[in-house]
């Protein structure tokens, strides 16, 4: 739809699109002032797909939020770091300039998508809106490439759906719909935040699919949040795992599964069932990860950590590099490996 | 659709009948018709003579049944007073004129204030509420809530003679009563619409939060849509549904709130000639009236309805 946009931005696969530096999100709760993320460094490249990996309440939305300009303001602020997007700081731009960036540039796809979606207007309006609000689209012009949109991704008799309310449509379908919504734009970067979670596992199937497929098309990058590293080992480029609002260990994807070099690594490793294991218990990582108002001082994984030191226990790790492209934030990050 | 809309339009008979039913027993409860009419010294053979006339000496169910048949002709009665002295009346029937004409000639007097006061009431109070909805804690925000406060607390009687004495007596822009064009209409409009407007108000700002606060409202964001597009066009089309109603009931409220304003403010409505009937003891003018204003209040209900419908795509497509 816009040539000059895709000559300009669309850069060749390696280039780096979103560099995010030391980011600090911190929330105003009852009990204090809480830092859900305290220094996350993560980028990605333009065509791939980075994974965020993580347990629930490690930060992966939050992380997400930030960049796409979304923290909740009050509770939420975010109180340090950077995220480039090119030369702009998205974290110093007005509201204003946030605005062409959101959907335009960076779309995103939330985790539920029934409840994401507008009951009140029909899935072809939703879908429609930033072309008719943004480009200044007809009614008309702009329902046809609604329609087009869904048949880009997959919804059957599109033409005969596009009036359809959400409530009309299954989780599957409705996560389709907001995926067309979000490449209305032509985005460069679509975070898809746990896309598949609230879906049946064969549904979750042909969404992955779905998305690997736009990707190859579009040439978008995508972040793609998951607590399933299995997902993360069929979808991403890269991973980068995050811990108590941190990225502890990132590497390309092959690095991470066979060499993974953070013992929090390892424990979730350790934690898919293999065949073998299928009918013996799984190993799981003891503990729980911590309330983000009682972070562990040093390093926030030692009480869970079997080979913790008093270094662990009073010095935060800074980031250890293995090769150019994997690092790790654990002191011991050159002899830890998985047996 | 067409199933809930019948429904609905069963329902609305079903209560107008019991309407009718309670206005029937209501109306033989008071006293005596014949001795309202003639007055407490008639003699006991010119009451027992109108009493027959008037088919009161009939037996209760065959009174009712006609009552029923008449009304539903449209026909409650004659009025015992007006346009008639009570010499007039002698043993014979009443022939005062049909009550419910004359109620209804009054309609259009009350339309006229209670479509004023209906219009101030949601043209204020929607968007200040769907505003402070917008920035909450905000000095709109605050003050609605103290406006809401006051009109739950305040009477209205009292609020009325309060404008009467500002914005007539003292500061003499506005005539103090009276039936006219747009100077006399303001104060009984204001006095009128004052209570719905913090009410109104405070549904619309909590209905407004409610939906802001819902995960659709992320996703609108996260397309880029502007503050304005997000509130005006996302979270109202969702809050719609309990706006209208809250404006439905308030303009049954603003309906029967109307009586007592027309009489303060001498506004020849419906609410001036029931006040009058009443205390003239005119029955048949007070059955005709309630009959109206129950009339009306069930077709606004009705409307209120029908906005849903059109609202909700859920009960829409059902
Ligand atoms: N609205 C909020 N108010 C207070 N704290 C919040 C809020 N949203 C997130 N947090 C904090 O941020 C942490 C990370 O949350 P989140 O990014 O949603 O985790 P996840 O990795 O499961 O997506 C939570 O554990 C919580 O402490
Ligand atoms: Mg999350």
């Amino acid at each position: 739809m816009r040539p000059a946009k895709q000559n300009e931005t669309r850069k060749t696969l390696g280039d780096t699109v979103l560099r995010v530096n030391n980011l600090q999100v911190d929330f105003e709760t009852p009990l204090g002032t809480v830092r859900a993320i305290d220094g996350a460094n993560f980028d990605l490249r333009a065509g791939e797909t980075l994974a965020i990996l993580g347990e629930s309440g490690s930060g992966k939305s939050v992380s997400a939020a930030a960049v796409m300009g979304l923290v909740p303001s009050p509770p939420g602020r975010i109180s340090g770091g950077e995220v480039l997007l090119g030369d702009r700081d998205l974290v110093r731009i007005s509201a204003r300039e946030m605005r062409r960036v959101q959907g335009d540039r960076i779309a995103m796809v939330f985790q539920d998508a029934i409840t994401s979606l507008n009951p009140g207007l029909t899935v072809g309006y939703q879908i429609a809106e930033p072309l008719r609000v943004k480009q200044g689209l007809s009614r008309a012009a702009a329902r046809k490439r609604a329609i087009a949109l869904m048949e880009r991704v997959q919804i059957a008799s599109a033409a005969q759906r596009v009036d359809d309310y959400p409530h009309q449509f299954s989780g599957g379908m409705s996560q389709r719909v907001m995926i067309a919504m979000a490449l209305a734009l032509d985005p460069e970067i679509l975070i898809a935040d746990e896309p598949t979670t609230a879906l049946d596992v064969t549904v979750q199937a042909q969404i992955m699919d779905l998305l690997r497929n736009l990707q190859r098309e579009t040439g978008m990058a995508i972040i793609l949040i998951t607590h399933d590293i299995g997902v993360a080992a069929e979808m991403a480029d890269r991973v980068a795992v995050m811990y108590a609002g941190r990225i502890v260990e990132s590497g390309p994807v092959q690095d991470i599964l066979y060499k993974p070099s953070h013992p929090y690594t390892i424990g979730l490793m350790d934690s898919i069932p293999t065949l073998e294991q299928k009918f013996q218990r799984l190993r799981q990582i003891d503990g729980a990860p911590p309330v983000m108002t009682a972070v562990p001082k040093g390093c926030a994984f030692h009480p869970r950590c079997a080979r913790a030191t008093d270094l662990c226990r009073t010095q935060r790790p800074e980031v250890v590099y293995l090769s150019p492209q994997h690092g790790s934030a654990c002191h011991y990050a050159k002899e830890v490996t998985r047996e | 659709m067409f199933r809930y809309i019948l429904r609905r339009l069963l329902q609305s008979a079903i209560l107008l009948f019991i309407v009718l039913s309670v206005v029937f027993v209501a109306g033989r409860s008071i006293g005596d018709p014949a001795i309202l009419i003639l007055g407490a010294e008639a003699d006991a053979a010119s009451v027992l003579q109108l009493r027959t006339n008037l088919g009161l000496e009939d037996p209760m169910l065959t009174q009712y049944l006609r009552f029923l048949g008449d009304a539903l002709r449209g026909d409650l009665g004659a009025t015992y007073r007006y346009g008639m002295s009570r010499g007039e009346l002698g043993g014979g029937l009443p022939e005062g004129r049909a009550a419910l004409p004359l109620v209804v000639e009054r309609l259009p007097a009350t339309f006229y204030l209670a479509g004023v006061a209906i219009a101030i009431a949601m043209i204020v109070a929607i968007p200040a509420g769907i505003l402070a909805a917008m920035y909450p804690r905000s000095l709109l925000d605050r003050a609605i809530n103290v406006i809401s406060l006051a009109g739950v607390s305040v009477v209205e009687f009292w609020l009325a003679l309060m404008l009467v004495l500002i914005f007539a007596v003292t500061l003499g822009w506005l005539p103090t009563s009276g039936y006219g064009g747009i100077a006399y209409v303001i104060l009984p409009a204001m006095a009128l619409a004052f209570r719905s407007i913090g009410r109104m108000a405070q549904i619309t700002r909590s209905a407004m939060l409610d939906e802001l606060a819902k995960p659709y409202i992320i996703t609108a964001r996260a397309k880029g849509l502007s503050p304005a597009r997000v509130s005006l066009v996302h979270a109202l089309k969702n809050a719609s549904v309990p706006i209208v109603t809250i404006s439905g009931d308030e303009i049954a409220t603003i309906l029967t709130g109307v009586i007592i304003i027309e009489f303060i403010f001498s506004w020849p409505g419906i609410g001036q000639i029931t006040l009058d009937a009443l205390s003239r003891r005119d029955l048949p003018i007070v059955q005709a009236s309630i009959f109206v204003l129950v009339l009306i209040v069930l077709i606004v209900n009705l409307l209120v309805d029908l906005a849903y419908v059109i609202l909700n795509p859920r009960i829409r497509l059902r």
